[in-house]
């Protein structure tokens, strides 16, 4: 093919990547037909939607969390003599796991353990267990970190005192179930009149929307149902108190869920966390 | 970790827990004690809302301040719990013919001390005493009241010498 | 808390006794003022005019249906220090201002709260006789 008309085209390089590409010479007459050029391979686009690039975009911290009880709520008094509202948390014998890599599962992540169960647990679970060489657990939680540097190698236990006075966390967990709510508890709706005729509606929602247009309720309408019981974080809470011995963390504030839920504690992911991108554009 | 408990053949290995954090007792009990000792090293605040032998409402208290400012008031209710750091005392006064609250957290590091200026021979009935409030029962200036007092019994020992 | 149509006693001797919250100043709106918020007021009831009195009170002495600003100096609502401790009056009570801030009156015949020191009224804190 080297003697042949192409000999040109190829010289300057693709023919798809643009630039001076083809240049022809007409010296004798030439018949060129577009279907004579032979088809090239390109590099494949990216794909935004695979876990590959997900972990380059997504923004992670460095190293996992803990898990936790939270125990119930508090007085604080600062040095300087101010008082705050604060929540206790115990951290009980939390245990690294296992990890999962990006070779096994396309990401990196810690699982913990923590509060020892010596009762009703099956070999399966045992199993898992005995690899990691630490007592059966009864919560297992799983922090994603942003790469292999925040491995914490199995076994470990994680102390209270991982996290340092005035440093910010994020609380998560399940907040308090109120059952069937109305929308004035639900959504904060102001309800109807007191008075001026209201019959049995006081606290009923009023309105749903337009009559023949758009003649149906559109969807997403508030309405009365199932509160509370679900996934819940508060963010930026102050670390006030921290004893690894004792296994007691306290926190700023409030957190959700009821006294003796299992909460994750984790790094301010507003103000700690960071992309894999991120870091490759030095922000 | 590596005591083993139980080894049988084909059965995963069932390692010994950590050893008890706090000898067992409950983290919340457990701050609660570890930061009273923090703010009450000699007991002193503890024994004086202590339900039998402490404070009462209708006992007249001076509270004094690091800045040395201090506050004087008619004991209205405390606010107790099982080792509660959150402790506060009630205390009611009239400052120039007005009626004026201030609840004080018992343990606040900016407190120098509390002092009993005045206790009364008979109490009322009840443990929390909102309910004198602009009534006839009502405080009166409490420093003059608790002179008054002093000046009676100081009369009534005189005589009785 | 100090709404609209609040009444508030005043505590100084300006002429005013008892005067009505027509608004609060620098607030969003649905708030309220507390201890050191001004508010705009007007005077409801007030002392009858005697010749005797000269001086500085004379000149600034209001009457009923006049308007002016006032500087709440206690509230019955219980208000938290950051210490933690809570306060509570038994009355509403402000003190007569002018545009600039100084008091109208020259005398001041109660207790007012500790905030205001720390809000630079200083003026109001050194005529009281007492703090609280």
């Amino acid at each position: 093919m080297n003697n042949s008309i192409w000999a040109v085209g190829r010289k300057s390089g693709s023919l798809f990547m643009g630039g001076n590409g083809l240049v022809f010479t007409r010296n004798v007459a030439q018949i060129t037909s577009i279907h004579a050029i032979p088809s090239m391979r390109s590099e494949a686009p990216v794909i935004n939607h695979s876990l590959e690039v997900s972990n380059l975009r997504k923004s992670l911290l460095g190293r996992p969390g803990l898990l936790g009880i939270k125990r119930g709520m508090i007085t604080w008094f600062t040095e300087k003599g101010e008082q705050f509202a604060a929540t206790v948390i115990e951290i009980d014998s939390c245990e690294v796991i296992k990890h999962k890599t990006l070779e096994s599962d396309g990401y990196w992540s810690v699982l913990l353990g923590q509060v020892d169960k010596l009762k009703n647990v099956n070999e399966k679970e045992l199993a898992k267990f005995a690899a990691a060489g630490v007592s059966p657990k009864q919560n297992i939680g799983e922090f994603r970190v942003r790469d292999e540097s925040g491995l914490i190698p199995v076994g470990t236990e994680l102390k209270a005192d991982y996290f340092a006075v005035g440093q910010l966390v994020d609380v998560k967990a399940v907040s308090k179930g109120k059952g069937f709510a109305g929308v004035m508890k639900r959504h904060g709706f102001a309800g109807l009149n007191a008075s001026h005729g209201v019959s049995k509606a006081h606290r009923s929602a009023g309105g749903m929307g337009g009559n023949q247009d758009p003649g149906r309720v559109l969807p997403g309408k508030k309405m009365a149902g199932r509160m509370g019981g679900n996934n819940c974080t508060v963010y930026n809470n102050e670390v006030l108190h921290a004893d690894g011995e004792a296994g007691i963390l306290v926190v700023k504030g409030q957190i959700p869920g009821p006294a003796r839920a299992f909460v994750r504690v984790l790094d301010a992911t507003k103000l700690y966390g960071k992309s894999l991108n991120d870091i490759k554009n030095g922000m | 970790m590596c005591n083993v408990l139980t080894i049988y053949i084909d059965t995963p290995t069932v390692f010994e827990p950590l050893p008890k954090k706090r000898n067992g007792e409950n983290a919340l009990s457990y701050l609660q004690k570890e930061l009273l000792q923090r703010y009450d090293p000699t007991g002193k605040r503890r024994a004086l809302v202590d339900s039998k032998t402490g404070l009462r409402a209708g006992d007249v208290i001076k509270v004094t301040y690091l800045d040395r400012t201090d506050v004087v008031g008619r004991v209205l209710g405390i606010k107790r719990g099982q080792n509660n750091v959150g402790t506060n005392i009630l205390i009611r006064n009239k400052i120039n013919r007005i009626g004026s609250e201030i609840r004080i957290p018992l343990f606040s590091p900016k407190l120098r001390n509390i002092e009993v200026l005045y206790k009364p021979e008979e109490y009322l009935s009840r443990g929390k005493q909102y309910y004198i409030r602009n009534t006839k029962l009502d405080v009166d200036d409490v420093e003059a009241y608790v002179k008054r007092q002093q000046h009676k019994l100081e009369k009534a020992n005189v005589s009785k010498k | 808390m100090i709404y609209l149509k609040t009444l508030l006693n005043v505590i100084d001797n300006s002429g005013a006794q008892v005067v009505e919250c027509i608004k609060v100043l620098r607030h969003g709106p649905r708030n309220f003022a507390k201890v050191g918020d001004e508010i705009t007021v007007v005077v409801k009831k007030a002392r009858p005019l005697q010749a005797e009195i000269t001086g500085q009170a004379a000149n600034n002495r209001v009457k009923r249906r006049d308007i002016c600003r006032a500087i709440v100096v206690r509230t019955k609502s219980p208000f938290r220090r950051p210490d933690g401790s809570v306060v509570r009056f038994d009355d509403n009570a402000c003190v007569l201002v002018n545009k600039s801030g100084d008091p109208l009156g020259t005398r001041i015949s109660s207790v007012v709260a500790k905030e205001l020191r720390d809000l630079e009224f200083n003026k109001i804190v050194s005529l009281a006789p007492k703090t609280f």
